[in-house]
């Protein structure tokens, strides 16, 4: 008896460990991290991560597409604080950064680069599995 | 008697003349697409001819109501000067004037946006009214002036001239 209680105690031990593991396996892999840099020509950030931050209300990052002047045409507007409120931010009107901007989500990762006028240099959007999503 | 010999002859001297007509009209060797493409190249032509007259006609009515309003302001004004003021401009000119108007608009415009930034660059903050204020002035501004203004606001906040006020994050 006390044998078979062993048994079915190692069985559901085991059956435990097992759905622990691939409870860890289905969560998939996920960034630890992912604040909101500025430095001197580029700035960088996930957007949800920036936004879930408790008792920082600092962090921001994100881009906009403005249509607006006579005529109307499209400008991007990129900008980004740090949790030390570095600001940087930039514009372009180039049609390949305004297409990279669009296919932001929430749970984007955003980097931008800028030049001394101001000018976007370079927008990356990166939108995968590890980001951090948005919590509302 | 007579009558039918007029006929005859009527008759005889339009056939010849319908012939030669339709000859002309109708040549051997001539393409019907030529003939297709001159009616549309003089189609076109006179197209334009009829344009430009109306562009003219409009100029001058713009002239003469500037000439009716110089009259009713000043009197005793002498009649050359409403003569040369009604004297229709080429084709163009009131083009040109619409854009000498927009350009000064753009102007006032474009002045009133860089007030905003400079008033804001006195205290160091980009506030949320602003904001508004240079998004008013931008709407009516052509992309490379909407462009100008944003950069300045931009390269200010990168340099740390200009901060957006607390809990903002876009600059416009």
């Amino acid at each position: 008896m006390t044998t078979m209680k062993r048994l079915i105690l190692s069985s559901l031990g085991a059956l435990g460990l097992l759905a622990a593991a691939g409870g860890a396996a289905h969560a998939g892999f996920k960034y630890a991290s992912l604040p909101v840099y500025v430095y001197s020509t580029s700035a960088s950030g996930g957007l949800g991560y920036a936004r879930n931050q408790t008792g920082d209300t600092n962090q921001f990052i994100g881009c906009e597409v403005y249509v607006i002047g006579s005529p109307a045409s499209q400008t991007v507007y990129c900008w980004a604080q740090s949790a030390t409120r570095q600001y940087a931010s930039c514009s372009t009107t180039n049609p390949a950064f305004i297409s990279a901007v669009e296919s932001m989500t929430d749970y984007s990762y955003l980097s931008f680069g800028f030049d001394t006028t101001g000018k976007c240099t370079v927008v990356a959007t990166d939108n995968e599995s590890g980001n951090t999503p948005m919590v509302p | 008697m007579k009558t039918p010999r007029t006929v005859m002859v009527g008759a005889l001297v339009i056939g010849v003349v319908a012939g030669f007509a339709l000859r002309g009209a109708v040549r051997p060797g001539v393409d019907v697409g030529d003939l297709r493409n001159l009616v549309l190249s003089e189609t076109q032509r006179l197209g334009d001819q009829l344009d430009q007259l109306e562009r003219g006609q409009r100029a001058a009515g713009v002239a003469q109501q500037l000439a009716r309003a110089d009259r009713a302001e000043a009197p005793s004004a002498s009649p050359s000067s409403s003569v040369a003021v009604a004297a229709a401009p080429p084709p163009g000119a009131a083009d040109d004037e619409t854009s000498a108007l927009d350009e000064s608009a753009v102007a006032a415009h474009a002045e009133r946006g860089r007030a905003v930034i400079a008033a804001a660059l006195t205290t160091g903050t980009w506030t949320e009214t602003q904001r508004t204020a240079l998004r008013d002035e931008m709407v009516s501004l052509p992309p490379d002036e909407v462009r100008k203004l944003m950069r300045e606001v931009i390269v200010a906040a990168n340099e740390g001239k200009l901060r957006p006020e607390e809990g903002r994050g876009p600059m416009f």
